[in-house]
């Protein structure tokens, strides 16, 4: 229909979103993703606030709409390498990695991987379990086609004996393909904070303080514990579970001054599920500055946190956490801020909430399109009355690429870019 | 359909999703015993490329007319399966669909025997119904390559112009003299303090001169119906009898909002307590001051201003004013409002005290806590109350200071009296008061909150219920400039699509009045959320119901209302359900 095409560069939500509201106006769309699948954070998430809607269960048939759109040319496992041009004429160099395997012939059974005799941790379920060498990162991966980690593989060759298809290929190389567009997208996403920078919260070292982002996968009924919340350290169920919110974030200390915006929501919905999830019952606490309950229905959740699920809320940022060594059992030594009591709390487990930082994507792109960042390495926007646009021409930008948000907010900006980068392409 | 069903079933393991606790193989083998089944296999996953193309191979070689597939919900692979058969020439409405995912496996995980008898009741059940499908034309629409907008915003400004420059006609309503809205009333806009007239007016002025929008200043609209592709208002011109009709295809809604009325709470009839709002136009060169900051009651520049957060916001039953709903929701924008307001006030005036009366602060957006510490260097004090004990603003008749805010601070426990000049409510957003009216004019629905409610949270934030609505800025929640922008432009590309494309399909699953029966009693109409259904006079002189077809959304109400049996739903018809129903009790 159109002359000229779009980039999408990243497929989380936001990258989805935007490409299926581009390609839906008849333009033709890259999406470029540099994982094996589409997906992004959100697949990885249990439930989503405040309407507590299985992740998955929403994020799905967006994820087979993205790779069944017929104006979508969808590359998975593959990165921008470069891009020339101007707004209206950009030409994009985009590199697919090798998954060493025939992405046609794959039918994604999974007999591979069951026979595959390398473990190495999952970084879809952050650590906690494992994949194989030859792994699809979930079973509801897209496209559902097998990649071999050839840092992991010993080259045993079972897996290219077993496959009926054969499409097993080790000696797959990259290949380079050129596109032109006339605009472009990033939905580049974010990083989770690595707490192991806070040494006061032992992340990294108590094996029972965990990221948000690992006990979402705990929550997780397709995570590596069936949706059992246990301890790392003996396997126990806990029965306090306390949530640290503002884990690099608000902290100029830290390098770390901005909201996180998603911390304080996450953290109630996980106090709340925790409680859903352990039978038995479990107290949950969560240590706050300000909650900062400010979306649709949100003040609400917070409200029923409190009134309905019996989720404990004190405010005071804690300072120090310590491992009991025969227990590993973890001490909080905190100010009540509203009592101005100094305390020290025992818990079971302890759940940081990390703030968001820009992922390691959105740090090379703005290299290679030379786009403005803020001091965070967040993309900065044309104007307040621009807020999708890139400072350079015919470049827009969707969700926590441009700066920390939420589902609903990064859905509706990618929906955003979608108009803006279309303006370029007709 | 004269032809012998031929229906091939296909269980699905979903990984080990069903296959982990239904007994697949066994589905699979009782399914190939049931009447006009006449192949019936499992796969790990249906949806994978293999699984589809095992399907079409089957769909040659066993001559199959009719597709069960038994799997996961329809809501993500309805539309999969259903492309597969078309892919063979078949007709979509051919294939039914079981769920052995989300309403056998997830919810029996514990019971695998009994899950996989359920699972055999539900593809025997559809099985049944398959064997009664019928094929379906495919409905198009239909779209009208024009918009209408209303509200002229920040929001319905950029929607406007973002379909404009998308090479379509817009139709741009405002009911005020002039484009800009809530957003011009400003004195700054945070966090960067640009001048809301720099960034409006050349918006304005292109809209205005836009060759593809159509500005209707002091308008109104007087009356409004259709659907997706063809929609039809009547525009009033406020002061004057000119009416005009116009016709298009997708409408954004662009309403915005107004400030709570704090009248009856924090003592807001006297003259020195005012709202955030009427802060902004104080300090305005345009405002009755001139910018100059001085106290609406003595025309004296103040010493003390205490703000007040969350007033309409964030209420519960017990501090909420009598005869008022709480409004239980946080306005999102206020507490950077006032924060960044009292930089302002600071910057005009410096040595004015600011106390600053907060529950929670929320400075959540891009820039906004920077800003945060940044009032924090002006050496403001900051008292945080509780929603048990608000804070008290009284009169300080011939007192130093004319007012007095006394207020319990939860961070040092005590309660403390402040004397201040002025006080600034910091009012919570509320829906703008023509937004009922359209609400019930385009059958969308509004939240408990009354701002409109979107279709989807997550998947279809900018949608309505209604197809071809699309919802921008704070007409569907409070949000600050950019959020409303965004929301703008996103709810353009929505509207953009289906007038780009030209046509829409529409669901073939909607209901059929038989007018032979049809004694035209009208009670289908008074069912129908949707007003799809209209009387049409037949040139015999008989009256019948007549279903608007892209209007209709297939839910049934008005089969189950119409007092004649004149009323079928197809793909939903009562022989095929009854079939399901005896196959689930008489059978097996």
């Amino acid at each position: 229909m159109s002359e000229k095409a779009v980039l999408v560069v990243g497929a989380g939500v936001s990258g989805i979103q935007a490409a299926i509201d581009v390609a839906n106006q008849g333009i033709k769309t890259y999406v470029v993703e540099k994982s094996p699948s589409v997906g992004g954070h959100m697949a990885q998430l249990d439930k989503t606030f405040p309407t507590l809607d299985c992740s998955a269960c929403i994020l799905t048939p967006k994820m087979v709409d993205v790779a069944r759109h017929p104006h979508i040319e969808l590359l998975t496992y593959s990165e921008v390498k470069d891009v020339s041009g101007t707004a209206g004429n950009f030409t994009v160099k985009i590199e697919k990695k090798p998954r060493y395997i025939d992405e046609n012939t794959c039918t994604g059974c999974g007999h591979c991987a069951i026979h595959c005799p390398v473990e190495v941790p999952s970084e879809f379920d952050e650590g906690i379990g494992v994949r194989r060498a030859i792994y699809v990162p979930f079973p509801q991966a897209v496209p559902l086609v097998y990649t071999i980690d050839k840092d992991a593989c010993i080259e045993c060759e079972l897996c290219q004996n077993i496959c009926e298809a054969g499409a097993v290929k080790y000696d797959q190389e990259s290949e380079e393909i050129e596109v032109k567009v006339g605009s472009i997208i990033l939905a580049t996403g974010y990083d989770l904070f690595n707490a192991n920078s806070l040494r006061n919260y032992g992340y990294e070292v108590y094996d029972n303080v965990l990221s948000s982002l690992e006990f979402e996968r705990l929550l997780s009924a397709s995570g590596p514990a069936g949706g059992h919340v246990f301890r790392m350290s003996d396997g126990k169920i806990p029965r306090r579970i306390a949530f640290i919110q503002c884990v690099g974030s608000r902290d100029p200390e830290h390098g770390m001054p901005y909201c996180s915006r998603v911390c304080c929501m996450y953290a109630i919905k996980n106090a709340i599920l925790a409680k859903d999830h352990i039978h038995g019952g479990c107290e949950t606490t969560i240590y706050y500055i300000d909650v900062r309950a400010f979306g649709k229905g949100f003040e609400e959740f917070y409200q029923n946190a409190q009134t309905r699920f019996g989720v404990k809320f004190v405010r005071g940022k804690v300072g120090e956490i310590i491992e009991d060594e025969t227990t590993k059992n973890l001490l909080l030594r905190v100010e009540n801020t509203e009592t101005g009591e100094l305390t020290q709390e025992e818990f079971d487990m302890v759940v940081l909430s990390s703030g968001l930082i820009p992922s390691q994507g959105s740090m090379e792109l703005s290299k290679i399109l030379n786009v403005p960042t803020d001091q965070y390495g967040f993309f900065e926007e044309a104007s307040r009355i621009l807020p999708v646009d890139t400072k350079i021409e015919g470049v827009y930008m969707a969700g926590v690429c441009e700066s920390v948000k939420d589902i609903p907010d990064g859905v509706g900006q990618a929906s955003a870019a979608a108009m803006r980068a279309s303006l370029k392409a007709i | 359909m004269e032809e012998e069903p031929r229906i091939g079933v296909y269980v699905c393991n979903c990984g080990i999703n069903i296959g982990g606790v239904v007994n697949v193989e066994e589905v699979a083998e009782y399914a190939s015993k049931l009447p006009n089944v006449a192949v019936a296999r499992s796969h790990l996953y249906m949806c994978s490329d293999r699984g589809q193309g095992m399907i079409k191979d089957d769909i040659d070689e066993f001559k199959l007319n009719r597709v069960v597939v038994a799997s996961c919900s329809p809501r993500m692979h309805e539309p999969t399966f259903r492309k597969v058969v078309e892919e063979k020439g078949l007709n979509k409405y051919v294939f039914e669909q079981a769920n052995l995912r989300e309403h056998v496996s997830w919810v029996h995980s514990k019971q695998p025997e009994e899950a996989t008898n359920k699972a055999k009741d539900l593809v025997r059940m559809a099985v049944a119904k398959a064997r009664l499908l019928e094929p379906l034309p495919q409905q198009m629409v239909d779209v009208k390559g024009e918009a209408l907008v209303i509200g002229g915003g920040i929001s319905g400004l950029s929607a406007a112009k973002s379909i404009a420059d998308r090479g379509f006609k817009v139709h741009l309503i405002e009911k005020t003299p002039s484009f800009g809205g809530k957003m011009a009333q400003l004195y700054k806009v945070f966090p960067t303090f640009d001048d809301p007239q720099e960034l409006l007016n050349p918006l304005i002025e292109d809209v205005m001169n836009h060759p593809n929008i159509i500005p209707y200043l002091s308008s109104e609209i007087a009356d409004i119906d259709g659907y997706i592709g063809n929609y039809r208002a009547v525009i009033r011109a406020q002061n004057e009898e000119e009416e005009k009709e116009i016709e298009f295809g997708t409408i954004v809604v662009a309403t915005g909002f107004q400030p709570y009325d704090p009248t009856g709470e924090f003592n807001y009839n006297n003259p020195n307590v005012i709202t955030l709002l009427d802060l902004h136009q104080l300090m305005r060169d345009d405002g009755p001051t001139q910018g100059n900051l001085v106290t609406p009651a003595d025309g004296k520049p103040p010493r003390s201003i205490a703000f007040i957060s969350c007033v309409g916001s964030r209420q519960n039953e017990n501090i909420v004013p009598e005869g008022k709903k709480p409004n239980t929701y946080c306005s999102r924008v206020c507490c950077t409002g006032m924060i960044a307001t009292s930089i302002e006030v600071k910057e005009k005036s410096p040595d004015t005290d600011i106390f600053l009366l907060y529950r929670d602060l929320r400075t959540h957006g891009k820039g906004h806590e920077e800003l945060f510490t940044d009032f924090r260097e002006t050496g403001s004090t900051m008292i945080r109350y509780t929603d048990d004990q608000l804070p008290v603003v009284s009169n300080n008749e011939g007192a130093e200071y004319p007012l007095t805010v006394t207020s319990y601070d939860s961070l040092s426990g005590l309660n403390i009296e402040i004397p201040v000049d002025l006080v600034v409510l910091a009012t919570g957003m509320i829906p703008d008061d023509t937004a009922s009216q359209i609400a019930s004019k385009l059958h969308i629905t509004m939240s408990a909150d009354k701002f409109f409610q979107e279709l989807h949270p997550k998947l279809a934030p900018l949608n309505s219920v209604t197809d071809g609505v699309y919802l921008a800025g704070c007409t569907q929640g409070p949000k600050d400039v950019p959020d409303s922008v965004s929301q703008a432009f996103g709810a353009a590309a929505k509207a953009c699509a289906p007038m780009a494309m030209g046509t829409v399909e529409v669901e073939s699953t909607i209901s059929v009045i038989n007018e032979d029966y049809c004694t035209g009693c009208g009670v289908c109409q008074g069912s129908c959320e949707f007003s799809a259904i209209v009387f049409e006079d037949k040139p015999e002189g008989k009256r019948v119901s007549k279903v608007i077809e892209a209007l209709c959304k297939g839910c049934g109400t008005c089969g189950s209302s119409c007092p004649s049996g004149a009323i079928t739903m197809l793909h939903f018809k009562d022989r095929q359900l009854d079939a399901m129903v005896r196959a689930a009790l008489l059978e097996g």
